[in-house]
């Protein structure tokens, strides 16, 4: 059976604020990648601190890969120290006082000389922090500080990684660059791993499944293009901001313009990060951005015109929602006159029209 | 002249009562810099009480309580023929008290200024609480630790009112330097007298100039000035 891990919790704070999360199954094999996404407030830090150990809730249970963690009902808990976990702090939490390399070493105090030294070396030169073991925290750029912390996690060989907001401390730019990075990392390690963001793009960069947070419950889990796609509830969909998103490979590039392929469908983006051909991306578009024109011979500037039949049709807010089927599902919105206009029903055939930088490209490794 | 066996037996006191208070001390820091403030709000006005309560004052309950006829003071010496008042362990008791938030507010404050998440960081990385403590708290609180250590004693060594409740004015037992230059003065050796205190003077100026620029080096060292 592949390893899971379960969790289900209910936790009260001072404040009033209730986190809880009902039994839910995370997919926990190598190499896996989870994230628990929601706004500040939502519960996601919570969820992952119980997971470390480092908050004790009023009632719930953990079971990683079978082995009990927490379970409150049998009083039993097991603290941070005897869960074998590697846990990333937001700024990373780097021992000030203690150069990289002995911040890196600081958890294999029971192992031999040697064996320890060679470990360290090895995760250093995994992580690219060769030449920086006799440098102090505060002299590490922000990508160094993330990469150290990595490694002083990693070094331990733990069963389960946990991450929390691992990008946020770093500037925009870099931000971008490591956002893919960091899943090939992670992918690489084979230690499943529990990454928690509120950035949309993080999510759909890093997850392999998404767990949707809001307001203390668990809204919705699943792949994350499902979950974008599917959103089982409006919070759901108003959370991720994207009514569409889409596996999608690159196919080539000219300057700034990208042709992608995405559910068999021939796309065109606008992407500023050089993206080679082969990358795989995820191609989100708001349904706000997609316009819709009669069928036909495709007019005007845009450079997507999708032949497009209509699936469903349902109000929300004074504006029409619609869900096409153009080869794989795309949401639009418009109002009530354009689409009595239109004469659209359920089955109507149209043109779905996307300019190429209302199609947002986020690559993955 | 100074009075040498009043100098050696401040310094003695000094030492084994700041010494006292690392061991103690750095416990109940601990303790009260990690515990809930609404739990230990009584707690810590007890340990901040001899920076309002006149010296006499507590002098004179220690008195009491450690007298020949005290209820601390009568089983030590009837079990243990131990009498604390106008002796040496007597003092150290009566300074450890009275010096006590000189060393467990600096402490305390160190403790709570270390980040959290450093802690449970360790804890992460497999440490146990007392690893946590000894290679991750204690070596960044080694300003406030030098500073509770440093005050603790230089305030012991210009202690006087506590001293001479509970110690008396013995000559080569419980006569310190503070002590002595109360006696010259009623004497009318005004001459020895500003010898003593100058050099008091002197020496804690000089202990508090060390203090701050080794605290000064040790942040240096941990928080270099970032070029941004």
């Amino acid at each position: 059976m592949a390893p899971t891990l379960d969790v289900a919790f209910a936790h009260r704070y001072p404040d009033g604020t209730e986190i809880r999360v009902e039994e839910v199954r995370l997919p926990a094999e190598p190499g896996r990648v989870t994230v628990l996404f929601g706004e500040s407030g939502s519960g996601k830090s919570t969820f992952l601190r119980i997971l470390a150990g480092l908050l004790r809730p009023a009632a719930g249970r953990v079971v990683f890969d079978r082995q009990p963690w927490l379970d409150t009902g049998r009083r039993l808990f097991l603290p941070p120290q005897q869960r074998r976990i590697g846990f990333v702090f937001q700024d990373y939490a780097l021992f000030p006082h203690l150069t990289v390399f002995r911040n890196i070493a600081c958890g294999l105090a029971d192992l031999p000389r040697a064996t320890r030294e060679a470990r360290v070396r090895e995760a250093m030169d995994w992580l690219g922090l060769n030449g920086l073991a006799d440098r102090m925290p505060s002299r590490l750029s922000g990508g160094q500080q993330q990469r150290v912390a990595l490694a002083r996690a990693l070094v331990r060989q733990p069963e389960l990684l946990l991450l929390d907001e691992p990008l946020s401390a770093l500037d925009v730019q870099l931000r971008d660059r490591l956002r893919a990075e960091l899943h090939a990392l992670l992918v690489k390690t084979g230690i499943p791993a529990i990454v928690v963001t509120h950035d949309p793009c993080e999510a759909l960069a890093l997850a392999d499944e998404l767990v949707l947070l809001h307001r203390g419950r668990l809204l919705q889990s699943g792949p994350p293009t499902h979950v974008f796609n599917h959103p089982s509830s409006p919070e759901a969909a108003q959370m991720l901001g994207v009514e569409t998103a889409l596996d999608a490979v690159v196919e080539s590039r000219e300057g700034v313009l990208v042709r992608i392929v995405a559910a068999g469908v021939a796309l065109t983006a606008v992407s500023p990060a050089p993206l080679a051909p082969g990358t795989h991306a995820t191609a989100c578009i708001r349904a706000e951005d997609v316009l819709l024109a009669a069928p036909g011979k495709p007019t005007g500037s845009a450079r997507n015109h999708l032949p497009a039949r209509v699936i469903r049709l349902s109000e929300a807010g004074g504006l029409m929602r619609l869900e096409l089927d153009c080869g794989f599902p795309l949401r639009a919105t418009l109002t009530r006159p354009s689409c009595e206009e239109m004469n659209l029903q359920p089955g109507s055939l149209i043109q779905a029209v996307i300019k190429a930088p209302k199609i947002h490209l986020i690559p993955r490794s | 002249m100074i009075d040498w066996t009043a100098v050696r037996l401040t310094l003695a006191l000094a030492a084994t009562t700041a010494l006292i208070l690392l061991v103690v001390g750095v416990p109940l820091a601990w303790w009260l810099a990690t515990t809930p403030r609404r739990w230990v709000g009584w707690m810590e006005a007890v340990v901040a009480l001899p920076l309002v309560l006149p010296p006499t004052v507590l002098g004179f309950y220690l008195l009491l309580l450690l007298g020949p006829r005290g209820p601390v003071g009568a089983p030590l010496e009837s079990l243990l023929g131990l009498r604390l008042v106008f002796s040496f362990p007597g003092m150290v008791l009566a300074s450890v008290l009275y010096s006590l938030p000189f060393a467990v507010q600096p402490f305390a404050a160190g403790f709570r200024g270390v980040d959290r998440r450093l802690v449970e960081a360790a804890w992460c990385l497999g440490l146990s609480r007392t690893a946590t403590f000894f290679r991750i708290v204690v070596p960044l609180c080694r300003p406030a630790l030098l500073a509770g250590f440093v005050l603790s004693f230089s305030h012991t060594v210009g202690e006087f009112g506590v001293i001479l409740m509970v110690g008396g004015n013995i000559p080569g037992k419980t006569r310190t330097l503070s002590v002595s230059i109360y006696d010259m003065v009623q004497s009318m050796d005004y001459v020895p007298a500003s010898m003593t205190a100058g050099a008091l003077l002197a020496f804690s100026f000089l202990v508090l100039c060390a203090m701050y620029s080794l605290q000064t080096l040790t942040r240096a060292s941990l928080w270099p000035r970032h070029s941004t």
